[in-house]
Formats: C-alpha cells, sequence, structure tokens
C-alpha cells in the first residue's frame, strides 16, 4: 500500500487532532485566532499535497478507500472550501461566546469526513465518512451556544440527520444480506441482471439517506432552517462541502454498484430531480431572508445536479463535477457578502440591501456576479456547468430531454428571485446612505471566489479534458 | 432467519413510528437508537444466515454500535443546550425558524 497516497488525508487528521489538543491545553484567555492561521498553512500543505498525488490511482487498505480522479477532484473542492471558510469565519467567530477553538476542528474533521466520504468504495467506509462528517457539522451548527436559532438548527439538523442515516443503515443491511458483500464492485457482480423486490426497497433506502444528504426534495425539510439558524461561514461550507461530498459517493454507488438496475432508478431520480428543482425554485421566490433564499437555491441547484446522475455517461459525471466546482466558487463568494453584510449591520433581510451599490460597490458586485453565475448567465462558470449537465443528458437521449427543457424553465424561474437581489441593490434608493466598510480578509476571500467564477472563461476547456480522463467512466458497462 | 429478520423490521418500523410521532425530543431520540437496533439485529441475522464464517456483518454492527454511542453524546449534548436556550424540550414548542 503506497501511504503517500493517503497524505492528504494523514495531514487533515493530524491537524485536527493537534488543534484538538491545543484548544484543551491552551488557557481559557489565549486567543485562538492563531489556531485559524495554523490551520490554513496545514490546509495548503494539505491542498499541495492533494495536487501532487492528482492523476495516480490506486487502492488503500484492501480496496475500502479508492484514489482516482473522482475523489481528488472532490478532495481538492474540499480543501478548498475548507479555506475559504477558514478565512470567512477569521472576523465572525467575534461573535461566538466562549471558546472558539471548536470551531477550527470540527471543521476539519467535518473535512476528513468528507475526504473519506468520496473516496470510499464500500458500505461501511461510506457510513463512516458521512457519520465523521454529520457528526462533526451538528455542532458546527449550533455553536453559537447562547443563539435560539443556531440551537433550533442544531437539533433539527440532528433528528433528521440521524434518521436519515438510521434509513441507509437499513437500506444498507438489506444489500449486504441480499448480495454478502459491502464492497461497491462487488455488488454490481453479485446483483446480476435480475433484481428483486426486496433489492429495489433496499436500493430506495440507500437513495432517501443519500437525499437528505444532497437536500433533494422531499427531504430537503431541514435545509432552509439549518441553512438559516447556523452560523454563516457553518452554513457556506455545508452548501458547498456536505451536498459535495453527498454527491461524491452517490456518483460512485450509482455508478459502480448499480449499473444493471439503471432502467429504474433513473425513472426515480428523474422524478426526484424534477420536484427538488421546481420546488426548490418555487420557494426561493417568496423568501425575504438571504439565507433563506440562497438554501432553497442550493435545494434547486442540488436538482440540476443529479441531471448529471441521470445520464449515467461520462460527460454527465464530469459536468457535476465541474458544476460543483462552479457552484463552490460562486455560492461562497454570495456568503462572504454576507457575512461581510451581516458583520457591518447585523443584517439578512434582502430589504436592507437596498442600493448596496452606492454603500459598498465592490461587495454589490461581487454578489451580482455570484448570483448571476448561480443563475447560470454566459460567460460565468454556472452557465459552462449547465450547459455540460445538460449535454450529457441529451447524450442520454430520450425522455432525458424533457428533463432538460424542464430544467431550463427553472433556470428561467430562477433568474427572477437571483435579479431581484441584484434590482435591490442597484435601483432601490438606500434607506441608511452610510459606507458599508468590509474587513480586507473577506475582501481577499471575494476576489479568490470572484476569480474562480470567472475561471470559466479561460480555463474551462482544460479543465473538462482533465476531467474525462476520470478512470470511473472507462468502466466496461458506460458507453 | 426469517423470524430474526421480521424482528428486526419490526423493532426498526417501532424506532421509526416513535421518531414520527413523539412530541419530545428525548423520546424522539430513543425512537433513533430503537430503529439502530433494528438494523443491527437485520444484519446479525444476515451475517448468520449467507456467511457464518465471515466477520464482515458482525464489524458493521461493532462500527454501528460505536458511532451510535457517539451520536448519543451529541445528541444528549444539544438538548442540554436547548434546555437552556428555550426551556424546553417539547418538539412542537421549537418553531422559530419557518417559512
Amino acid at each position: 500500500m503506497d501511504w503517500w497516497l493517503l497524505s492528504p488525508e494523514i495531514i487533515v487528521a493530524t491537524l485536527a487532532l493537534v488543534l484538538l489538543i491545543l484548544d484543551f491545553l491552551l488557557p481559557a484567555g489565549v486567543d485562538r485566532k492563531k489556531m485559524g492561521v495554523f490551520a490554513l498553512i496545514g490546509l495548503l500543505a494539505a491542498l499541495l499535497a492533494t495536487l501532487d498525488i492528482a492523476g495516480s490511482k490506486g487502492q488503500l487498505f484492501g480496496g475500502l478507500l479508492a484514489v482516482d480522479n473522482l475523489s481528488l477532484f472532490f478532495k481538492i473542492i474540499f480543501i478548498l472550501a475548507a479555506i475559504c471558510v477558514f478565512l470567512l469565519a477569521h472576523d465572525y467567530l467575534e461573535k461566538v461566546p466562549g471558546h472558539r477553538g471548536e470551531f477550527y476542528w470540527l471543521t476539519l474533521t467535518a473535512l476528513l469526513g468528507m475526504m473519506i466520504t468520496a473516496a470510499s468504495s464500500e458500505l461501511i467506509t461510506i457510513y463512516i465518512g458521512i457519520e465523521l462528517m454529520s457528526l462533526s457539522f451538528y455542532p458546527l451548527v449550533g455553536c453559537l451556544k447562547k443563539n435560539k436559532a443556531s440551537t433550533e438548527a442544531a437539533l433539527k439538523y440532528f433528528i433528521l440527520g440521524s434518521f436519515a442515516i438510521a434509513v441507509w443503515l437499513y437500506g444498507a443491511a438489506i444489500l449486504y444480506g441480499l448480495t454478502g458483500t459491502t464492497d461497491l464492485a462487488k455488488i454490481a457482480a453479485g446483483l446480476g441482471k435480475e433484481a428483486g423486490p426486496l433489492m429495489y426497497f433496499g436500493l430506495f433506502l440507500l437513495l432517501a439517506g443519500f437525499g437528505f444528504k444532497m437536500g433533494l426534495v422531499p427531504f430537503h425539510m431541514w435545509v432552509p432552517d439549518t441553512y438559516e439558524g447556523a452560523p454563516t461561514p457553518v452554513t457556506a461550507y455545508l452548501a458547498v462541502g456536505s451536498k459535495a461530498a453527498g454527491f461524491a459517493v452517490f456518483l460512485r454507488l450509482m455508478f459502480t454498484a448499480f449499473p444493471a438496475l439503471y432502467a429504474r432508478w433513473m425513472v426515480w431520480l428523474g422524478i426526484l430531480a424534477v420536484l427538488t428543482m421546481t420546488w426548490g425554485n418555487i420557494a426561493a421566490l417568496r423568501q425575504s431572508n438571504i439565507k433563506r433564499l440562497l438554501a432553497y437555491s442550493a435545494i434547486a441547484h442540488a436538482g440540476y445536479t443529479l441531471i448529471g446522475v441521470i445520464s449515467f455517461n461520462a460527460t454527465g459525471a464530469a459536468a457535476i463535477m465541474f458544476y460543483l466546482f462552479g457552484y463552490l466558487f460562486a455560492n461562497l463568494g454570495a456568503f462572504a457578502v454576507v457575512i461581510a453584510f451581516a458583520n457591518a449591520t447585523g443584517s439578512e433581510h434582502i430589504a436592507d440591501y437596498a442600493g448596496l451599490r452606492w454603500r459598498n460597490p465592490f461587495l454589490a458586485f461581487c454578489l451580482a456576479l455570484c448570483l448571476l453565475s448561480l443563475a447560470g448567465i454566459p460567460p460565468l462558470t454556472g452557465f459552462f456547468g449547465k450547459l455540460y449537465l445538460f449535454l450529457g443528458a441529451l447524450e442520454r437521449g430520450g425522455w432525458l430531454l424533457t428533463l432538460v427543457i424542464i430544467a431550463a424553465i427553472n433556470s428561467a424561474i430562477s433568474l427572477f428571485y437571483y435579479v431581484n437581489v441584484i434590482r435591490t441593490m442597484y435601483l432601490l434608493p438606500p434607506k441608511d446612505t452610510g459606507e458599508l466598510k468590509s474587513s480586507p480578509l473577506l475582501n481577499f476571500t471575494l476576489v479568490v471566489t470572484v476569480a474562480g467564477v470567472l475561471l470559466a472563461l479561460f480555463y474551462f476547456q482544460p479543465l473538462i479534458g482533465a476531467l474525462q480522463a476520470n478512470d470511473l467512466m472507462s468502466a466496461a458497462w458506460l458507453k | 432467519m426469517n423470524n430474526f429478520l421480521v424482528l428486526g423490521a419490526l423493532i426498526f418500523a417501532i424506532g421509526a413510528y416513535g421518531v414520527l410521532t413523539r412530541r419530545n425530543v428525548v423520546f424522539i431520540f430513543m425512537g433513533l437508537e430503537i430503529m439502530f437496533s433494528g438494523v443491527g439485529i437485520t444484519l446479525a441475522a444476515f451475517a448468520q444466515h449467507i456467511q457464518p464464517a465471515s466477520a464482515l456483518g458482525q464489524i458493521f454492527i461493532l462500527f454501528i454500535l460505536t458511532v451510535a454511542a457517539a451520536e448519543t453524546a451529541l445528541g444528549l449534548a444539544i438538548f442540554l443546550r436547548l434546555a437552556k436556550t428555550h426551556g424546553t424540550v417539547q418538539a412542537d414548542k421549537i418553531n422559530e425558524l419557518k417559512g
């Protein structure tokens, strides 16, 4: 076994443990912000380690963890998300009472959970990865200890999350019982061409569990409440990391273990995708809180992304990766502005964003750009991501054409609420004309994310080329 | 084996029923734990029947038990926090966030 392939995980795990011990050893009065700087340096090392092994392929621990382009690409997404979250949280943590050290190491253990989830090719390892991620997220969501909304968000996330994982486990138990293995590739072999109702029941339970993690309708009830109540950097992390981890493992599970049942699950997922994007967009139309709006937009985006899984081809899988990559930057940029605005005014209401153009043109411009990318306006990353998702679906053909049309109509609907925010910022007169300051660190994060949103203009061709070399797609049953 | 599978399914269903109908979060949480037990029984029955020589099923159960213990500790911490901020652990009285 090549331990070097495991170096990103080892770095993140060591970092998390060191910070955990430091947090307990340091006296209560010591400022914990230096831990954030330490964590950032460690994360940069983990990012370099991941980039160093990019393109390599291997199996760790006898096939428990797979190192391939899919897992490595998602690891880069997660580490970038964690870096941005640390940058965003630096000023925000002033508001958190008591110890602040736990934020840093919980973020890192959540990152480790995501990395394991994306790499795991076996049911028990998937379970461990998801639980490591979720158990780190529950306290992160509730880390504003005196805040009622934060505690309530943690409670709802915890109860529904545990319920979903119990349902998922029952599905996994059935799968194990019918095939006698927990290895995804061996499940596909044991499955054969025929499957009984019990197998479909197990698959359905697995889908429900993952649907919760990815925030698909009708398993989305926790998303708006948790996103609104959680501390905003955690919301950004949840929206980008937790969802991408869900999609990474879901992609691997569906493509590796269940190709034989494709005809059946494509219909289920098609229905889920239509429900998810339609309900996400319609519910987002009537939101007045920007975090809730972004939560419903996250639900709608999960619906679009699902099209890539339904396409079940190389283009679809590459499109999911590219889409989530663009989504990472657009979403983190939008949340960075929300944090900057809340730091200055304490408000999260869209109406209060009126006239932001005059109060801080940079913030208004960045938010407008990120929202337009989320809406899928060319030439921003979001547009190319959607284009590739649609191309994958058209390659598959059949009734997926209907799905593409519904997704296109939904994108048009989503423009209403994105443009409404931009209209508020640019056309409505401000209630308070004072200049709105944002910290240099937040400005720096915004520059990074906006650069990511614009990256597609120059780099999307080589990026997509690299993605299509993905080894998941080279499997024989994939046309 | 079938009897044990039915028992596992029944216990899982009882737990799910408890989660969906109870109003006190501690009871909801007990329902969750019962669901995990149901999964464990199902796994044990399958493991004994399809591959008695392999430890795979038992390993799965051990992991579920371990993680469930961590989850219990975390859940109780959240409920404690809830009792302090809201003064209640009744799920239907905790409704600040909606829409």
